[in-house]
């Protein structure tokens, strides 16, 4: 990887570059990963005893030890040690490896029941862009700089940050894609029948915990089967958030708006259909939004 | 960044890669899952199994595909004996994450149901269909 000074020209938006953001920036965004990661790791294991539809990982390996022998409390004091080293900067990919390890082990455990949820794949995918990122050596006049791994420097950080927006910004891309592709470029025609997915997931959030579905329900599904273009205005917008989530990474006032506006989406996904991505949210508050840096945002700086 | 989203997409669901295809293809019809008592009244599924019914729907949809992939058919097509025989593999599934202490006293036999709900026609008279019955042992 070939680092760029720290003084970068203007990001063009075909061309973006790694923002110049501040060291303290930069600790709250680690701290708060940091804490999202760890709370985002599944830890009760143990009604996991197989994987009778291996996905990733699993399709090589056995995970079922991790039903058999949880990851109790002490590994997970282990786990909090070393993102100390994370949140610090001291040799951060050794301070991230034991988060990224159980995660994505434990992650790919739970989809291997033949259900796949996906509330941890994005929150994995950072973590581990984040690892090879701060993993990977410097190539200078000497050769490879494996140093740079163990004391990051302003510029390295930065990277690590680009990586991880690059994530969010292609998981939310490739969600719009793939609801064009898969729909045969139908999805905003179809819409429409997004009412009876509102049934269902709230129905189905009444059979999981016998909470009744809300009274507006029935009326809101009739509405938007009524009124089709409505409907296809509504879910619309929020296809077209999807497909323009590589804005944040243009510069802090676009991840600023792109931020707000894909956690726009998921307030209202929550409030319509009780589909609720939390960690998503938080992870694009804490990278996008990047409230200790709104000043420097709203003064349009780089 | 395209790079990542070529990646995403070509990879599909392998865990932790996902081209996050929720609701990516919209049908006019949608299936619940859930548990009920030997009368058909529903039970909460999260203090019985510590799972939802979003979940057991995903696994029973996933039971499904493979017995009908067996005759290289769609899940849609499955006939009544396959989707008793996927319920009954989601119900066996469950109960061994089964939390006794949970079980509504009197409970004698818990049910897997699933309920359909299409476009145009109400939640009242969206029906269900019993799939499979598990026969709690005597306390």
């Amino acid at each position: 990887m070939s680092d760029s000074p720290p003084h970068t020209p203007p990001s063009k938006w075909w061309r973006p570059l790694p923002f110049e953001l501040s060291t303290l920036e930069m600790f709250i965004m680690r701290a708060g990963f940091a804490a999202l990661a760890f709370i985002n790791i599944k830890w009760e294991t143990a009604p996991y005893t197989e994987q009778k539809f291996p996905n990733g990982l699993a399709r090589l390996f056995d995970l079922t030890w991790l039903g058999q022998h949880p990851p109790g409390a002490n590994a997970q004091y282990g786990v909090i040690a070393f993102l100390v080293l994370y949140v610090v900067g001291l040799f951060p990919a050794l301070g991230l490896l034991p988060t990224v390890f159980f995660a994505t082990v434990i992650g790919t455990l739970i989809n291997s029941q033949g259900a796949i949820n996906h509330s941890w794949q994005l929150i994995t995918l950072m973590g581990l862009a984040q690892f090879i990122v701060y993993a990977w050596p410097r190539k200078d006049e000497k050769g490879l700089n494996f140093k740079i791994a163990l004391r990051p420097d302003l510029q390295r950080h930065r990277q690590v940050v680009f990586a991880t927006l690059t994530v969010i910004a292609a998981g939310y891309v490739v969600c719009g894609l793939v609801k064009i592709v898969n729909s045969d470029g139908l999805w905003i025609a179809k819409a429409p029948f997004l009412a009876v997915q509102l049934l269902k997931t709230h129905f189905s959030d009444y059979y999981t915990d016998l909470t009744l579905p809300p009274k507006w329900l029935q009326d809101v599904t009739t509405f938007l089967l009524e009124n089709p273009n409505i409907a296809r205005l509504v879910f619309g917008g929020g296809l077209l958030i999807e497909l323009l989530g590589f804005v944040i990474l243009i510069n802090r006032r676009w991840a600023f708006i792109g931020g707000l506006a894909i956690i726009a989406l998921h307030l209202s996904i929550s409030r319509l259909m009780n589909l609720n991505f939390e960690a998503h949210m938080i992870a694009v508050l804490i990278y996008c939004v990047n409230i200790p840096g709104m000043l420097k945002m709203w003064r349009g700086e780089a | 960044m395209t790079a990542l989203v070529l990646a995403l997409f070509l990879i599909k669901e392998e865990f932790p890669f996902s081209n996050f295809p929720m609701y990516s293809n919209i049908s006019e019809e949608a299936d619940v899952t859930f548990v009920t008592d030997q009368n058909d009244k529903p039970i909460a599924m999260k203090p019985l199994f510590k799972t939802s019914s979003g979940t057991s729907k995903k696994m029973f949809k996933k039971e499904l595909g493979t017995l009908t992939q067996k005759s290289d058919r769609d899940s849609d097509t499955a006939t009544p004996q396959e989707r008793a025989q996927a319920g009954k593999a989601v119900l066996d599934s469950l109960v061994t994450r089964l939390i006794h202490k949970a079980v509504p006293p009197g409970t004698t036999a818990l049910r897997f149901h699933v309920r359909t709900f299409r476009a145009g026609v109400s939640a009242d008279d969206s029906p269900s269909e019993k799939l499979a019955e598990y026969t709690l042992p005597a306390s």
